[in-house]
Formats: C-alpha cells, sequence, structure tokens
C-alpha cells in the first residue's frame, strides 16, 4: 500500500457547549481518494466534528490541517472555499429554482460577472451531471425530484465549487435501496477523481461496503481508526455502544397477568414496519436497539402521537383505535417522554401545575380547581417518589434532573393508567436517581400495571425485563425472553440488517 | 445525453399559478356578463372603461414590482401604501412651499421611499423585529406623518409643475395616446424580468425565499438580502407616490396610497407568488395587478356599490392562498411519497 498524507488532519479538537463536553481531544484523518466511515450512536459527536469542519461550529480547542497548512473555518462559505463541503442528511435545495440555477445560488458572482450568464452555467451543470453519468436534466426544476436526485444535485453542487472532500451525512437513510446503489456507484467515481469522502451511516453493512476505513466515536472521544477490511459488523457495534455491566440493579418478582396491550403489524412509512408487541400485566417489556431505530417512533404511534398507516391495537384484547394523545389516556396509557425538557414539562409552571395537569378533571367541579384537593394530592405523590424541593410553587426549571423526571412520572401515576410507555426514563440523570426510577418501575409491576420501556442502556434492560424486542432500522430483529437476555444476543441483533430478517422469516 | 429530449417532454406541462389568474379574470368577466349583461355590454363598450383599468394600473403595478421581491422572500410589507402617501405628501410639499421642479419632487419621492424602506429593513434585518410587526408600526408612522407635513391640508393640482400633467396627459409617442405614466410602469416591469432572472441579487432573493436555511449554507448574505428587498420596495413606494399625484391631480394625507398594501398583496399573490416565499413570476404579478384593476372598475360599472371593493379584495386574497396551500400540499404529498426508508 502506498502511503499518503491525508489531505485534511484535525489534532486534539474539543468542543463544550456551556460547560457540557461533546467532543474530547478527536485526532481525524481524511485521505484524499479513499471512503472515510465515520461511526458512533447519536450524540457520540459525529455531527458536531462534521459541523466544525464545515464551519458551523467553531471547536474550543484543537487544530485543523488542510495538506499540511493549519487552517481556521469560521463559517460554511470559508469551508466551502477550501474546498470542504458538506452533503446534508435532507437535501438542502430550493424547490423552486431548477437544477442549473440550485447547483449555482450563491455562487453565481465567483467569476466576476455583472448579470448571470446562464447559458454557459448550464453547460457546466451539464459537464458536471455527465462527468458522473447522471440522467438528470439541467433545466428541470427540483421540486418533483426524487430525494436522491436533489442528493445528486447538492453533489454536482459541490463539485462546481471544486470540493476537495466532501462530507456525506447519513446520505442513504433517505434512499431506497436501488438508489443506494446508485450512490454507492457515484462515490465510486467521485473517488476516481481524487476527492476525500468521509461517509457518515448507521448502516454498518453499507460501512463494509463502501468504506475502507473507519473512525469510530463514542461520547466525545474517538475510540479507534481502523481499515475496515479487518473489522467485523459485531466489532463495531461492541466498539459503539462499549458499555460495562452494571449489576446493581435488581428485579422484583410480579405475578404476570392477562395481556394488557398488544400490537400487531404496525406500520408507519418510512419509520417502522410490522411492529408486533404483547405486554402482560406485571411485565416489563423492554425495546432496545441503537439510538434511533425507531423505537421512540413506536412509542409515539403506540399513544396516538403519530397514529400509523396500518396495524392494530388491542387493549384488554379489545381492539381500539388511537388518534390521539387524550383518546390514549382516556384508555389507560401513558407515556413519558424522552425529552422531559422540551415534552414531558412546561419548565416556567411551578411542580404543582405541572403535577396535576393531565388530571385536572378529577380534582376540579364545571372547571373551577379545588386548590385543597390539588395541594393533598401533590403532597401524597411527593412523599411517595420522595422528590425533593423547598416547596410545590417552586418553578420546574429549578429543580434537578433527577427530581424533574420524578415529577413527569407521578404527572402520569396520578391519572391512573394500566399501561405505562417509558420513552429511556434514566437519560441523563445520577445513579441515586436512576435506583428509584427503578424502584418505581418494580412497584408498578407489582401492582399489576404493564410498562413498556424505550432504552439503549443494555444493562437496564437485561436486568429489568421480562421481554425485549430488539429493533434495527425499523424493524424487529429479535424477541428475547428473560432467560435467554444477555448484552451479547442483543449485540448480535441490532447488528443483523433488515434484508436478513426478510430472508430468513 | 440521449434521454434529454425525454426528459424534457415530461417536464413539459408544468402547473403554472399564473394561468389561474388568467382563468379568473375571465371568471368574473364572464359571470358579470351573465349576472348583468346589459350593464357589463354597456360598460365595456365605453371608452372610459378600459381607460379607467388601464391607468389604474400603473401605481399598482410599481409598487406591487416592490412587493413581489417582499413576498419572495417569505416576508410582507403592510406599510406601502401609508410610504406611498407619506412620499406623496411629502413630494406635494416640496413643490408648493419650496417651488421645486420637477426631477427634484422625482429625485425626493426616490430618496424619501427608499429611506422609509430601509427603515424597515433595518428593524426586520439587523434588529430580528417580526417584519408583520414592523411594517404594520411604520405603517402608521408614516401615515401620521404624512398628516403632520401639511397640518392634514391637500395640496392641489395647482402647485404642482406642469410636467406632473404630462405624465397622464402625454406620452413619448404622440400618435399613439399612451401616457407616460403607463411607459414608466412598463420600463419597471421589464427591468424586473431581467433582474430576477439575471442578476446575481435576483437569484439570491429566490434563494432566500425558498429555503433560508439553504442560502445562509451557501453563503448567501440573508439579512442583506431582506434589508435591499425592504429597501427597494419603499423605492418603488415613493415613486408610486409622485405617480398618485400625477393621476389624481391632489395629494391628500388621507387619501394618497390609502388601502394600497391590501390591492398590492391582493394582485402579488393571485399573481402566482407563494406567501411562503420562493416562487413567483414579474408576469404572474404583472396579470394579478390586471386582475385587480379589472375588479375595481367593473364592481361599480355593473351596478354594485363600490363599498364592496375592500371584501372583494379580502376575498381574493384567501382565494389565492387556497390556491397557493393546494400546490403546497400536493407538494409534500409527493416529497413523502418518494421518501420510503423501510418502504421496500
Amino acid at each position: 500500500m502506498k502511503v499518503t498524507e491525508p489531505v485534511l488532519k484535525t489534532k486534539g479538537l474539543a468542543k463544550a457547549f456551556s460547560g457540557v463536553i461533546v467532543l474530547r481531544n478527536v485526532d481525524f484523518n481524511i485521505y484524499p481518494g479513499e471512503v472515510h466511515a465515520l461511526i458512533g450512536e447519536n450524540g457520540a459527536g459525529k455531527s458536531t466534528l462534521v459541523k466544525i469542519l464545515d464551519g458551523a461550529l467553531s471547536p474550543t480547542y484543537g487544530e485543523i490541517f488542510l495538506e499540511g497548512q493549519k487552517i481556521k473555518i469560521p463559517n460554511p462559505l470559508v469551508a466551502k472555499k477550501l474546498g470542504i463541503a458538506l452533503i446534508h442528511q435532507e437535501p438542502q435545495i430550493f424547490p423552486d429554482l431548477d437544477v442549473t440555477e440550485n447547483i449555482f445560488a450563491g455562487h453565481t458572482r465567483d467569476n466576476g460577472d455583472l448579470f448571470v450568464n446562464w447559458r454557459e452555467k448550464r453547460k457546466i451543470a451539464r459537464e458536471l451531471l455527465d462527468s458522473l453519468d447522471l440522467n438528470i436534466d439541467e433545466e428541470a426544476p427540483v421540486k418533483g425530484m426524487s430525494i436522491a436526485n436533489q442528493q445528486m444535485v447538492e453533489i454536482i453542487c459541490s463539485l462546481s465549487t471544486n470540493a476537495k472532500i466532501i462530507i456525506m451525512d447519513e446520505p442513504t437513510s433517505v434512499l431506497t435501496p436501488s438508489e443506494v446503489k446508485k450512490l454507492f456507484g457515484i462515490v465510486e467515481k467521485l473517488k476516481e477523481q481524487g476527492k476525500a469522502i468521509v461517509f457518515i451511516s448507521h448502516n454498518l453493512d453499507e460501512v463494509k461496503i463502501i468504506a475502507s476505513r473507519i473512525t469510530i466515536l463514542r461520547d466525545g472521544n474517538k475510540i479507534c481508526e481502523r481499515m475496515v477490511k479487518n473489522t467485523t459488523k459485531e466489532l463495531m457495534v461492541q466498539l459503539m455502544i462499549g458499555r460495562t455491566l452494571n449489576k446493581q440493579i435488581t428485579k422484583e418478582e410480579a405475578t404476570v397477568g392477562e395481556t394488557l396491550l398488544e400490537v400487531k403489524n404496525l406500520t408507519l412509512h418510512g419509520q417502522f414496519k410490522n411492529i408486533s408487541i404483547k405486554i402482560n400485566r406485571g411485565e416489563i417489556v423492554g425495546i432496545t436497539g441503537l439510538v434511533g431505530a425507531g423505537q421512540t417512533e413506536v412509542a409515539c404511534s403506540i399513544f396516538g402521537i403519530t397514529p400509523s398507516e396500518s396495524g392494530k391495537i388491542f387493549i384488554k384484547g379489545k381492539e381500539e383505535k388511537i388518534n390521539n394523545p387524550m383518546e390514549a389516556i382516556r384508555k389507560g396509557l401513558a407515556m413519558v417522554p424522552e425529552d422531559r425538557l422540551q415534552t414531558g414539562l412546561l419548565l416556567p409552571l411551578s411542580v404543582k401545575h405541572n403535577m396535576t395537569l393531565p388530571s385536572l378533571d378529577k380534582i376540579s367541579k364545571l372547571t373551577w380547581i379545588n386548590f385543597k384537593q390539588e395541594d393533598s394530592l401533590v403532597e401524597a405523590y411527593i412523599k411517595r417518589l420522595s422528590i425533593i424541593l423547598s416547596n410545590t410553587n417552586q418553578a420546574v426549571a429549578e429543580i434537578s434532573g433527577g427530581n424533574q423526571q420524578k415529577i413527569v412520572l407521578s404527572k402520569w401515576l396520578m391519572t391512573q393508567p394500566e399501561i405505562y410507555i417509558l420513552d429511556k426514563p434514566t437519560r441523563g440523570i445520577d445513579v441515586g436517581a436512576k435506583a428509584e426510577v427503578y424502584n418505581l418501575i418494580n412497584t408498578l409491576v407489582k401492582k399489576g400495571k404493564g410498562v413498556l420501556m424505550i432504552s439503549t442502556e443494555l444493562e437496564e434492560i437485561v436486568q429489568l425485563c421480562d421481554r425485549a424486542y430488539i429493533m434495527s432500522e425499523g424493524i424487529i430483529t429479535a424477541v428475547l425472553e428473560r432467560k435467554e437476555l444477555s448484552e451479547e444476543r442483543i449485540i448480535k441483533a441490532v447488528s443483523i440488517n433488515k434484508k436478513e430478517v426478510v430472508q430468513s422469516s | 445525453m440521449k434521454n434529454r429530449a425525454r426528459l424534457r417532454a415530461n417536464n413539459k406541462f408544468i402547473f403554472k399559478p399564473e394561468y389561474v389568474t388568467i382563468f379568473i379574470i375571465i371568471f368574473i368577466l364572464g359571470l358579470s356578463a351573465i349576472y348583468k349583461p346589459e350593464l357589463f355590454i354597456e360598460a365595456v363598450r365605453r371608452r372610459e372603461f378600459f381607460q379607467s383599468i388601464i391607468l389604474g394600473l400603473p401605481l399598482i403595478v410599481t409598487v406591487a414590482m416592490g412587493m413581489m421581491m417582499v413576498i419572495t422572500t417569505g416576508c410582507i410589507d403592510v406599510s406601502v401604501g401609508s410610504i406611498v402617501g407619506f412620499t406623496g405628501m411629502f413630494v406635494g410639499f416640496l413643490f408648493k412651499f419650496y417651488d421645486a421642479p420637477f426631477w427634484v419632487g422625482v429625485l425626493a419621492a426616490i430618496v424619501v421611499g427608499m429611506m422609509a424602506g430601509a427603515f424597515n429593513g433595518l428593524f426586520i434585518s439587523y434588529f430580528r423585529i417580526n417584519f408583520l410587526v414592523v411594517t404594520l408600526a411604520t405603517m402608521n408612522i408614516w401615515r401620521g406623518l404624512a398628516f403632520v407635513i401639511t397640518d392634514g391640508v391637500e395640496i392641489g393640482a395647482s402647485y404642482m409643475p406642469e410636467q406632473m400633467s404630462f405624465l397622464i396627459l402625454k406620452g413619448p409617442i404622440p400618435r399613439i395616446g399612451i401616457p407616460w405614466l403607463i411607459w414608466i410602469a412598463l420600463f419597471f416591469v421589464i427591468i424586473m424580468v431581467f433582474f430576477m432572472k439575471y442578476s446575481h441579487f435576483g437569484r439570491e432573493v429566490y434563494a432566500v425565499g425558498g429555503n433560508e436555511n439553504a442560502a445562509k449554507l451557501r453563503g448567501i448574505n440573508v439579512k442583506k438580502v431582506k434589508f435591499v428587498v425592504f429597501a427597494l420596495t419603499g423605492m418603488f413606494s415613493g415613486i408610486a407616490g409622485l405617480m398618485y399625484g400625477a393621476r389624481f391631480g391632489f395629494f391628500s394625507p388621507g387619501d394618497t396610497g390609502n388601502g394600497m398594501e391590501l390591492i398590492v398583496i391582493a394582485s402579488t399573490v393571485i399573481g402566482g407568488v407563494s406567501i411562503s416565499g420562493g416562487r413567483g413570476s414579474i408576469i404572474g404579478v404583472v396579470l394579478g395587478c390586471l386582475l385587480l384593476g379589472t375588479v375595481q372598475t367593473l364592481i361599480p360599472s355593473v351596478g354594485f356599490s363600490s363599498f364592496y371593493n375592500t371584501t372583494i379584495y379580502g376575498l381574493i386574497i384567501i382565494i389565492a392562498l387556497i390556491i397557493d396551500t393546494g400546490i403546497k400540499i400536493r407538494k409534500s404529498r409527493g416529497v413523502l411519497a418518494k421518501k420510503g426508508v423501510v418502504g421496500d
């Protein structure tokens, strides 16, 4: 193998957002004529790294070298001038302009003409399209084009500015398999032209096909840089997740009763497909997989936020249609969303008002709220969950994350549902608060409720769940009962791709 | 490439909102012909009917050239009517109290109008205040100042230089009786057609309105584009202020440009300029103006009270928005269907 110098090199790159470190000491090397895959879970720092290279963010520490020269990238325009182009996951196009106008939007002034010479621009566009053998009309409006072709237009745009480094941020996530194949053909051609390509994807099969080198990020750290040909998919997953087992979680036995919730063949186009899940009384059921494999979307669909297109939902054996969250609540469901700051809590409102919001009708007569009843109800739950605060009129924004999570939980406990959907209930809270959340889940199932827990922390799933569904790219790749549950088996199921499942089933 | 002819053929029949505008003009004419045939025939037969439409147009068209750009960037400017009123009064004031020659009046109209528009742009672009709030505020500021300039007194034709009357009475080619006013508006239209297509700035206007985020990523100075667009709109409104004096023979703080924002916005959106930005053509806007001009003249001609006017303008805006939303819904459905990730 011939040794080449990296075209772009970062040294000790670090980024912190208001005290939270999202990228630590990353050395990232991109070589010309090579596809370099950047992988890691959501939140591992991939997009932060890409945004720094594109100039959308500036690094807190660290240096960037382009062809040996130290450079600064203060904004995307400079990145473009330096020859670094970012192809966004969702094509950033102008729907009402045609292909040529899209390609040259923003840099028609580059050659100093007084007016835009569209005839010349169309010729250049045609030449660029032909150089990649693309069957796209340079005068067609972009509006009606497929996402794949819109992506091509963006790639051509990067070529028109003579980009040396093309960063593709999850380009395949919006494409169909045949379109992916076509994209890979284009990537090969770009490689031949000597471009350096950074390829970001969650699909490890694609990484194996297209990339020759990978860099794995986890929690803002660079874990390793390896050649793809001597790295297996399982190893990639392990390096991406890389957590240690926590034995402190205990599951208390509860008696399992009749089926509370059953969903059959739930499908939402572009999100998930053929999801079948069953929850019995007294069971903790987990949904896991890599972040972004469709778990949250399934939960939102069951709860009526984004109803599924097809499939059936049975509650206590009766088929039900759930079109919005109000109906879900009425039918005995409760959902604790993942992002409690955005969707779970009204931050400027008091603890009391947050807690009683979904159960106001229980403590009011004709629209008038019975304050005494409200106070006593709130006090009871604060005691039960041992929530720490100075008084119930304190704004939710002022209290700690763990206590916020307990307030979200108690808010739904008050509505006395039968089925709890908990989306990553322990995300971002400390160990002590985690243990309390686990205790609470145990208490719930002991009382005969059903819990559906979404989590990407494998130890939680392994230790707590009676049954776990493993999702990968929108489909369930494995169902593991309690006695079969182990981290290894989950990791194996995660790395199965959807074509294999379709073939085996 | 061999397939290009075929590719092009597929894209040949693109639905254009401009077609709808033409259709509506015909529809309204037809409706009034059926509803009141004798009055309609009488109205159409008279020369004044067409004159009234044609002479009403230059003002609307001139302001609409600016409004077209504003709406294409995804904003809206409700202060144009007041800018017309204020600059009109200012120019009239110069004529009356300083005996200003005609060219000073023209210069003043351009400069004052542009500054009023730049004032809007300053707050919208650089202080990041919502465009609707800013222009609603300046709409009242300029209207109020229009009264302040002359203590609410109108300025009649007798104070104006004689060139003002030439604008409406004479034309560059004496044999064809088309007055200057119309040639000026036509000149603006031709310049703008060229400007929006072939100037860098014109393309940037479409880009900003089409996808502001993408425009930023491409390195377009979005703030500057919006600022300039508002300033140019002010300039067009200022020129229209001067034209008002020529067309009607007086400047009045209450009447000059009153309610014009509604007419101009209506003709712009019915002319196919998308209210969410990014799409629209100058020709469409001219057709939209023609539609509004026809309606404006037709309503009293077929025996309706002109009190109906503003109601009908409002309805036209609603109709235009329904068409616009319809296009958008169709578009987003098309995109969703193509976005299959798990689909296949």
